[in-house]
C-alpha cells in the first residue's frame, strides 16, 4: 500500500494519481478554462500540433487571424475585434483552403500547406431550423432553431475524436502580444449532419486515426490535403440528440432534452409545440 | 464542443468559492477558486478499501480538498433533478 495525502491507496491508484499530478501540472490553464463557445473568442482551446518531437497539446485561440503579409493587416486587438465582427474565421471550408470564392489565393493557403493541426472534441452543437406552428395553428414566418448535440458514437466522454484544423501565429503590433490561433476545417455534411444543420448542410472534417496521422505528419500535396479535408465522416458512426435551449449555461450541456411536438430528423413536418396541449 | 465544464459557486464560511469541473482524458478534475489562496485542483480518488475520497492534486492540501469536495457532493445532491 502507498499513501496519497496521508490516505492509504493501492499501488495502482497511487501511480494513477501521480500521473494525474503531471497531467494537471502541464494543463493547468486548459483545465481552468471555460466551456468553449466559438463566437466569444479569446478563450484558449487545446489543440494537437506537430512538433519535431511528435504531437504536442497546445492552447490556442479559436478564430483564425490572417498572417501579417495577407490582407487585412490587423495591428491591434481592437482592429481584430472589429474585423471579427464582420468576418467569421471559426471555420474554414475545405473548398476554400487554397483558393477563395473570388478565385484568389485564400488566406488559409499557407496554414493548410504548412500548419495543420488536430482539434480534439467529444461532441459539438448545431441548430436545426424548422418551421413552427403558432398558437393560431398557422405556420409562423420565421423558423425556430432547435439545438442538437452531435457525437461520434465510439468517441465520447474521455475518448475524444479529432477534427481537422489549421493554425497560425499573430502578433499585435500595438502590444507585442503573440497569439497562436486556429480554425476548424469543414466539409459537406453527411446525412445526419445535413438533417441537423439543415441551414448550411456543413459539418466539421472529422478524421479517423490514420487520416489524423496523415493530416499532421504526412508530406502532402495540395490535392492530398484537399482530399483529406473533404473527408465526410459516416452517419452510421455518429449520433445526435436535442438539448435544451440555453444549454451553454446548463448543468450539463450534453443532457438530452425532449421538445414536445418536434418531428423526427428528416421529416418535413413543422414543429408544433401546441399539439400536445390539445385536450381533444 | 468538447471538454465540458460544470460551474457553480458554493458558500465557504460566508465567502463564495467558484467551482469548475473539467472532463479530461485522465479523469474529472475540479478547480476551486477563492480569494486569498491559489486555485485548488481536487479529484475523487479511491482508497485501499475501495471507498471514494476527495484529494488535492498535487498532494499537500488534503484538508481543504475534503471540505470543498464535501460541498461539491452536497451541491450535486441538491441539483440531482435539475
Amino acid at each position: 500500500m502507498c499513501y496519497y495525502n496521508g490516505i492509504k491507496v493501492s499501488r495502482g491508484e497511487y501511480i494513477r494519481l501521480k500521473d494525474l499530478e503531471v497531467f494537471v501540472g502541464k494543463n493547468r490553464e486548459w483545465i481552468n478554462c471555460d466551456l468553449n463557445q466559438g463566437p466569444l473568442y479569446n478563450q484558449p482551446y487545446p489543440i494537437v500540433k506537430a512538433t519535431d518531437t511528435g504531437p504536442e497539446l497546445k492552447l490556442m485561440e479559436w478564430g483564425y487571424i490572417p498572417e501579417e503579409s495577407k490582407w487585412p493587416f490587423l495591428k491591434s486587438r481592437e482592429e481584430l475585434a472589429k474585423w471579427r465582427f464582420m468576418y467569421t474565421t471559426l471555420n474554414a471550408t475545405c473548398e476554400g483552403l487554397f483558393v477563395n470564392d473570388k478565385g484568389k489565393t485564400s488566406m488559409y493557403a499557407g496554414a493548410a500547406q504548412y500548419r495543420r493541426c488536430l482539434v480534439p472534441s467529444t461532441g459539438y452543437w448545431e441548430w436545426r431550423h424548422i418551421k413552427q406552428v403558432g398558437k393560431s395553428g398557422k405556420i409562423l414566418k420565421d423558423p425556430i432553431k432547435i439545438p442538437y448535440h452531435l457525437v461520434v458514437t465510439d468517441h465520447q466522454e474521455n475518448n475524444p475524436f479529432y477534427m481537422a484544423g489549421i493554425w497560425g501565429t499573430w502578433v499585435s503590433e500595438e502590444t507585442g502580444e503573440v497569439v497562436e490561433n486556429f480554425t476548424i476545417v469543414t466539409t459537406v455534411a453527411n446525412e445526419l449532419s445535413a438533417q441537423v444543420h439543415n441551414a448550411k448542410k456543413r459539418m466539421p472534417t472529422i478524421l479517423n486515426e490514420d487520416l489524423a496521422q496523415e493530416w499532421m505528419f504526412g508530406k502532402l500535396s495540395k490535392d492530398d490535403i484537399m482530399d483529406i479535408a473533404k473527408t465526410q465522416y459516416e452517419t452510421k458512426e455518429m449520433d445526435a440528440w436535442t438539448v435544451a435551449k440555453g444549454f451553454q449555461t446548463a448543468f450539463n450541456p450534453r443532457d438530452k432534452f425532449a421538445y414536445a411536438g418536434l418531428p423526427p430528423l428528416g421529416s418535413d413536418e413543422p414543429f408544433n409545440p401546441y399539439q400536445s396541449l390539445s385536450l381533444f | 464542443m468538447i471538454p465540458l465544464n460544470v460551474e457553480f459557486d458554493v458558500d465557504y464560511n460566508g465567502k463564495p468559492i467558484h467551482i469548475k469541473s473539467k472532463d479530461t482524458a485522465k479523469g474529472v478534475i475540479y478547480v476551486a477558486t477563492y480569494p486569498g489562496a491559489k486555485d485548488l485542483f481536487i479529484h475523487r480518488a479511491t482508497n485501499a478499501q475501495g471507498d471514494h475520497f476527495w484529494t488535492s492534486i498535487p498532494e499537500g492540501r488534503q484538508q481543504a480538498a475534503e471540505r470543498i469536495g464535501q460541498m461539491i457532493d452536497e451541491y450535486f445532491h441538491d441539483h440531482e433533478n435539475d
